[in-house]
């Protein structure tokens, strides 16, 4: 038997790359359609919701308040800050999922040959920087936009505004490049590589590669199915705080609020996460309980407000997650999803409570206004009852063209509830009709928590046939 | 001991759980031949039979988590249904690996479970009794996801076996075990049919069926 040895190919990569590409997708420029109708759709979203949406923030927030904290070195700093985060955001988000994720048949037979693999994955981190940079000019371009409408600022603000964004955009990109080399341990992983891509692709290792893909596919195949807890394992490091403390019995349902404690204990990031965003939903609800407060104030805060109270939703979730197994828990299935509500319940009325007393304090809000922020809570648990208990998602999902759209609203329905219900009712309040405000909230609480019990039992008897 | 329902057979007042002719179909397809099983209190039956001849869904009808197509399923006479508070309290299963809290130690699991069924004090002492029955106590700080397979199948098994019931069906429980992990679950098993309860095990392993079956039923493939 005679070995023979391969002599390097003369045609270029890139040739050789479009060859194959050309036999893997039968086509020459489909990703650059799809992503043209993206930045199509984006700008359309950004003209048609951003701007009014950011004008009217602006108009809700004091003008001498921002002229004092936003402008000179405190403005920079500020803005140092925020930029930081979001590098350092894109940074971390690089090591669970990259801008250069092909699909894993292309790692498998294309990018594993000996072709220059900054030309083999160049497409995909073309693709992410053009998202970073073109998202940042239009993030720029709304906040720009917004300030000069709002009267707040000049029109030549936005010019800035653009060039900061797509400047900022493009270290978001890199940062996020960055990221994803920094998952292989050895190479050319340096910062001598951050917004050098051809240095940094090739730093990018195959198996780091076909990790972050698999995990896509997972994390794509879980959002689907509406298998919501893969998703969370995939993403979510796991718990190791804490192993000490110890789960103390107290009766059937105190037990499962202790277990609910104990799980924040050892997740204080989920903590914290929910203070935060709770206390900025609270504050933001204590103003809208003010005439003159634009409804967009409660919209954006019952939605964050959602966020906030889900992150201490965790009990909640993976009895969701439960559903069907023969029963390990001694308690019914509409108590225990009940005893799961307690704790995201008062935590959440202690924040609105301290946020709308320290408001008060400082002269803002009302007390109207923190008994309004207080009482959401119902709603809020309502939709946590929504969301954890979803079930599978309509076979629509799978219909070609339909599939993205009908997931998302699908995904978004317990977030839309309390903000519709929510926001209703608050325009009402501080409308001439502020006296049918409570019913409104009532009835939609109501709606929303029955609703969610109602999922509860027929989740657990679901599975039967 | 608890007992489901009320009809009883003459003076014979241990449990009775029945299957009759019951199938199972999905359009055309038929999961689970006809078949009957009657298994009374401190008795053990064994399914066997090839994959996918219907153990598990015969252990499914009998836990109440599916509905026959034909067929009946009582336990004391009483229709099984996981809907029945009834149902639930008396019958524990094991089929398929149940979710875990990822948040909480395997410790911590077996109090929770225990403390929902109400037992009252001494949930401690018996999740540490359990995690040592099974020779699992030195994992009772770990997480779940800090386990191997097979430490991952005892750690489900002392959860089922934590919660109080008087029938217990378990689907392949040795499986991922070693060899002396398979004897201690015979023997806790066998401890189990000492203390009056029915038992329905699918079971590969040999040695396993012949430490605990009283009597050993094979499920045809359909």
């Amino acid at each position: 038997m005679s070995t023979e040895r391969l002599e390097a190919s003369t045609t270029p990569d890139s040739e050789l790359l479009d060859d194959a590409r050309r036999i893997i997708t039968g086509e020459d420029h489909q990703g650059e359609g799809n992503a043209l109708y993206v930045v199509y759709v984006a700008v359309i979203a950004a003209g048609a919701y951003g701007v009014p949406a950011s004008q009217q923030f602006f108009r809700f927030l004091d003008p001498a308040w921002m002229a004092q904290h936003l402008t000179g070195l405190r403005g920079l700093a500020a803005g140092v800050v925020v930029a930081a985060a979001l590098l350092g955001l894109a940074f971390r988000a690089g090591s669970f999922r990259g801008p250069v994720v092909p699909d894993l048949p292309y790692l498998d037979h294309v990018a594993s040959s000996p072709l220059d693999r900054a030309v083999v994955l160049r497409r995909w981190w073309r693709l992410g920087l053009l998202g970073a940079v073109f998202g940042g000019l239009l993030i720029g371009l709304v906040i720009g936009a917004g300030l000069a409408i709002a009267a707040v600022t000049s029109a030549v603000v936005i010019i800035p505004a653009v060039v900061i964004g797509s400047v900022l955009g493009l270290l978001v990109a890199g940062a996020w490049l960055q990221g994803q080399v920094r998952t292989w341990p050895d190479g050319d992983r340096g910062w001598g590589v951050f917004l050098r891509p051809s240095r940094s692709l090739r730093a990018l290792h195959l198996t780091a590669l076909r990790t972050q893909s698999a995990r896509a596919v997972t994390i794509g195949g879980a959002v689907l199915a509406g298998d919501l807890r893969a998703a969370r394992l995939d993403i979510a490091a796991p718990t190791t705080r804490g192993r000490k403390l110890r789960l103390r019995a107290r009766g059937p349902v105190g037990t499962v609020v202790a277990r609910d404690v104990l799980g924040l204990r050892r997740s204080p990031g989920a903590l914290v996460t929910g203070m935060v965003l709770s206390g900025l939903a609270a504050y933001g609800l204590v103003h809208s309980a003010s005439r003159g407060t634009p409804s967009v104030i409660a919209l954006v805060c019952l939605l964050v407000g959602y966020f906030g109270v889900g992150a201490w939703s965790e009990g909640l979730r993976l009895q969701g997650d439960n559903t069907g197994t023969p029963p390990l828990i001694g308690l019914p299935a509409r108590t225990e999803a009940l005893a799961h509500l307690v704790l995201p319940g008062l935590l959440y009325a202690a924040v609105a409570l301290v946020v709308g007393g320290v408001t008060l304090a400082l002269g803002g809000g009302s007390g109207l206004g923190i008994g309004w922020a207080v009482v959401m809570v119902w709603l809020l648990l309502g939709s946590q009852l929504m969301a954890a208990f979803r079930g599978l998602p309509p076979m629509a999902v799978f219909t070609p063209g339909r599939g993205i759209g009908t997931t998302a609203l699908w995904y978004a329905v317990p977030m839309l509830v309390p903000a519709i219900v929510g926001t209703a009712s608050t325009a009402l309040l501080t409308s001439s009709l502020a006296s049918n405000a409570p019913l409104v909230l009532i009835l939609g609480s109501y709606a929303a928590f029955l609703y969610g019990l109602r999922k509860v039992r027929t989740l657990n008897e679901a599975h039967r046939d | 001991m608890a007992k489901a329902g009320s009809k009883k057979s003459g003076s014979d007042t241990r449990l009775d759980l029945v299957a009759t002719q019951v199938t199972k179909s999905i359009e055309d397809n038929v999961l689970l031949k006809p078949i009957d099983v009657r298994v009374r209190g401190g008795q053990c039956l064994v399914l066997r039979g090839e994959n996918g001849s219907g153990k598990t869904t015969l252990l499914r009808i009998l836990a109440g988590t599916m509905v026959p197509t034909e067929g009946t399923t009582t336990l004391d006479g009483r229709t099984i249904d996981e809907r029945d508070p009834v149902t639930r309290r008396e019958i524990a299963a094991l089929i398929g690996a149940p979710t875990a809290y990822r948040d909480l130690t395997l410790y911590d699991h077996l109090v929770l479970v225990d403390a929902t069924w109400g037992r009252g004090d001494g949930a401690d002492e018996r999740a540490m009794g359990m995690l040592t029955s099974l020779e699992i106590d030195h994992l009772d700080d770990r997480f779940p996801h800090e386990l191997s397979s097979g430490q991952q199948q005892l750690f489900h098994l002392a959860m089922v076996l934590n919660r109080p019931s008087t029938v217990l069906l378990l689907d392949e429980p040795e499986q991922r075990l070693d060899t002396h992990k398979r004897g201690l679950l015979g023997q806790l098993l066998v401890d189990r049919k000492s203390a009056g309860h029915a038992l329905v095990v699918a079971c590969h392993d040999p040695e396993l069926t012949a430490a605990i079956a009283d009597r050993i039923v094979d499920v045809i493939p359909a």
